[in-house]
């Protein structure tokens, strides 16, 4: 715990530029120690600029359809080739990562932010405690796939409703992350402290407890963003995911899965770019697991 | 000391019970740990009462049910005469006031994310006590009480030494202008040096504010030196309660002069008189019946086994509880008053 801490601690020092040039060196070399986090945060940007400036990137337009250039392979016209309906498969990957990291990006925020509200609640106050575990056990239980192939069919097929699918399943996991925080930092003495002094209670969690989660909470979101940009892709795939008119990597894959025989860049291209983009993200988790909270590390390590 | 007599004292503490319940089991009776099993004493203004015994004993949780970190399961704890023991936590806010606690680890007791000012100003800004630029003076002022600087306002815990932490821990204390600090071993987490100059620095405190004690511990040498009375505990209960200079001079309660032997003696010389204890501490789950230091007591008897004793006056202003000790002494032979270890010091010496 302690050397966490330490860690933390320096590196606002070790970003403090002192010169561009020496900072740079230091940067670099912090970054030499950390490959991990290196190559997952530089492979991830490469694909957020791609995704985000794809209408720069590309003239082409997503949904624009060429029967007559149906399936053509790479060419100077194409850079990626076309699909079935004759677009250009380039853009359609480029775009389609808008979707998939939209959708990574919004389950992470939300699941965090409910999975922290929740869990400390629960660990702060053992009346509601038991209740809530029991409701989160209860959400726990739900197989994934099915809930979102439930809600895609009883209400209309969105990205909205796609990102509410996953969130629920993730919530119980952070909910359970934030509560055993929780319940190790209350029974520090500086909480029976703030106690003694008068301290409201909003201001005990949100002052001396809720620091504690930053770290393990930023790692377990990049592992929500990984493990939700899958699940939108495997769902997509499976037909009850986004929408199939929006182009997400799921819908590219799907779409391309018919066709694998004659033109297998269809299929090529954006599942490459979604094994590239969750290695990236779990690669900047794993770094940043081992860098921010040491301890969560070995746990992690001795489950799997 | 007739002065303090006449006004009620300012911590009153009378038959405090605090049950945990041990793993709670469907098929099983459920079953408590009694932490403090019945005990009753009081803190006068400006005094220092100590309460030691071996750990495990109880001590520590009499001293948060007084903080209300632990809600007393029965019993009355009297702040200036009005029992806090059951009030809601918005209740006990003004009450936080007038009791505070220094802690007995300086490192976990201050939260590693504040500074120095952070920690201090947190009491100043619950209780709205002052404002803006005459905060950070307050501030500084109360670094300065306990012998730190401004320099330090601004530094995190990890930059301070062990002593200096305490200090800081202390400050926090005072910054709500107590009259009675818990101290749950403030100095056992520190080096003899620095336990030293801490003492000098709560003693300093008291006779500038005329603060309160209640100082929970176990290293008999620094209680004998700081504190007015002392009270011993063992398994939840108080054996012994007497001024300071009776404990030390002439324990009555077996256990307290088994305490007293377990004392390194500075002379090699000096030879033992008392065995000392065998054997460890009962369970508080399924404590001794009667005297629970019966298993361990040279003494015991038949009735110790049976029947609890009750705490008796055995001089004036000194009470035990113990049956073989009571009937060896003419002054506790005569029926015990109402409450045991106060108020009755100054009538008795008189009659």
């Amino acid at each position: 715990m302690s050397s966490t801490k330490i860690l933390i601690s320096s590196d606002p020092a070790e970003a403090v530029p002192s010169g561009a040039a020496s900072s740079r060196k230091r940067i670099g070399r912090w970054l030499q120690r950390h490959p991990r986090i290196a190559f997952g945060a530089a492979l991830f940007s490469i694909i957020l600029v791609l995704t985000v400036f794809a209408p720069v990137l590309t003239s082409h337009d997503p949904l624009q359809m060429n029967p007559l250039n149906r399936l053509k392979p790479p060419s100077s016209e194409h850079f990626l080739g076309t699909d079935a309906l004759g677009r250009d498969v380039f853009t359609r990957t480029l775009y389609g990562g808008r979707a998939s990291l939209m959708v990574g990006f919004s389950v992470a925020i939300a699941a965090t932010l409910v999975g922290l509200a929740i869990g400390l609640v629960s660990g702060y106050f053992r009346a509601v405690d038991n209740v809530l575990m029991l409701i989160m056990t209860g959400l726990m239980s739900i197989p994934g796939i099915l809930l979102a192939i439930a809600m895609t069919t009883l209400s209309k097929a969105s990205l909205a409703t796609v990102i509410v699918a996953i969130v629920i399943p993730e919530v119980p996991r952070t909910a359970r992350l934030v509560r055993s925080i929780v319940l190790m930092i209350r029974e520090q003495p500086y909480v029976d402290a703030a106690i003694v002094t008068g301290t409201p209670v909003w201001r005990i969690l949100i002052r001396h407890i809720l620091p504690n989660t930053a770290a393990p909470l930023t790692v377990q979101a990049t592992f929500i963003c990984a493990s939700a940009i899958i699940v939108e892709a495997y769902l997509s795939f499976l037909g009850a995911g986004t929408p199939p008119e929006i182009p997400s990597w799921g819908n590219l894959i799907a779409e391309a899965r018919n066709y694998i025989r004659l033109a297998f860049w269809i299929l090529l291209y954006p599942g490459l770019l979604l094994g590239l983009t969750v290695l990236s993200v779990n690669l900047l988790g794993d770094g940043l697991r081992d860098l921010l909270d040491p301890r969560l590390a070995r746990q992690m390590k001795g489950r799997s | 000391m007739s002065e303090a007599l006449s006004s009620p004292p300012l911590l009153q503490v009378d038959d405090l019970i605090v049950r945990y319940p041990v793993k709670k089991s469907l098929f099983k009776a459920r079953q408590h740990v009694h932490a403090v099993n019945g005990v009753s004493f009081h803190v006068r203004r400006g005094e220092t009462l100590a309460l030691v015994g071996e750990s495990g004993c109880g001590k520590t949780t009499v001293g948060r049910s007084i903080m209300r970190l632990v809600r007393p399961s029965s019993g009355s704890i009297r702040v200036d005469g009005i029992d806090i023991a059951s009030l809601s936590r918005r209740e006990l806010k003004p009450y936080r006031r007038k009791i505070q606690m220094v802690f007995q680890d300086p490192y976990a007791s201050l939260n590693p994310r504040m500074t120095a000012g952070q920690i201090i100003g947190e009491p100043l800004g619950n209780f709205d006590i002052v404002h803006g630029a005459d905060r950070e003076n307050r501030i500084i002022a109360l670094l300065e009480k306990v012998g730190l600087s401004r320099t330090h306002l601004h530094r995190y815990p990890h930059e301070f030494s062990g002593g200096q932490r305490q200090r800081l821990g202390i400050a926090r204390a005072l910054a709500v202008e107590p009259s009675l600090i818990v101290g749950d071993e403030p100095l056992s987490a520190l080096d003899v040096s620095v336990q030293a100059q801490i003492v000098n620095l709560l003693d300093h405190l008291q006779q500038e504010y005329g603060l309160s004690y209640l100082f929970i511990a176990h290293d008999l040498a620094v209680v004998q030196q700081i504190s007015h009375r002392v009270a011993v505990m063992y398994l939840g209960r108080i054996v012994e309660i007497g001024e300071t200079a009776d404990i030390f001079r002439s324990p009555i309660h077996p256990y307290t002069q088994a305490l007293l032997a377990a004392v390194p003696l500075p002379d090699p010389r000096k030879r033992r008189i008392i065995e000392p204890l065998r054997g460890e501490v009962p369970s508080p789950i399924a404590p001794p019946s009667g005297c629970a230091f019966h298993p361990r007591c040279a003494l015991a008897e038949d009735r110790c086994r049976r029947e609890a004793p009750q705490v008796q006056e055995f001089r004036s202003g000194h009470f035990a509880a113990c049956h073989v000790m009571a009937r060896n002494n003419e002054y506790a032979a005569r029926p015990s008053s109402r409450e045991h270890g106060f108020a009755r010091s100054g009538k008795i010496a008189n009659s």
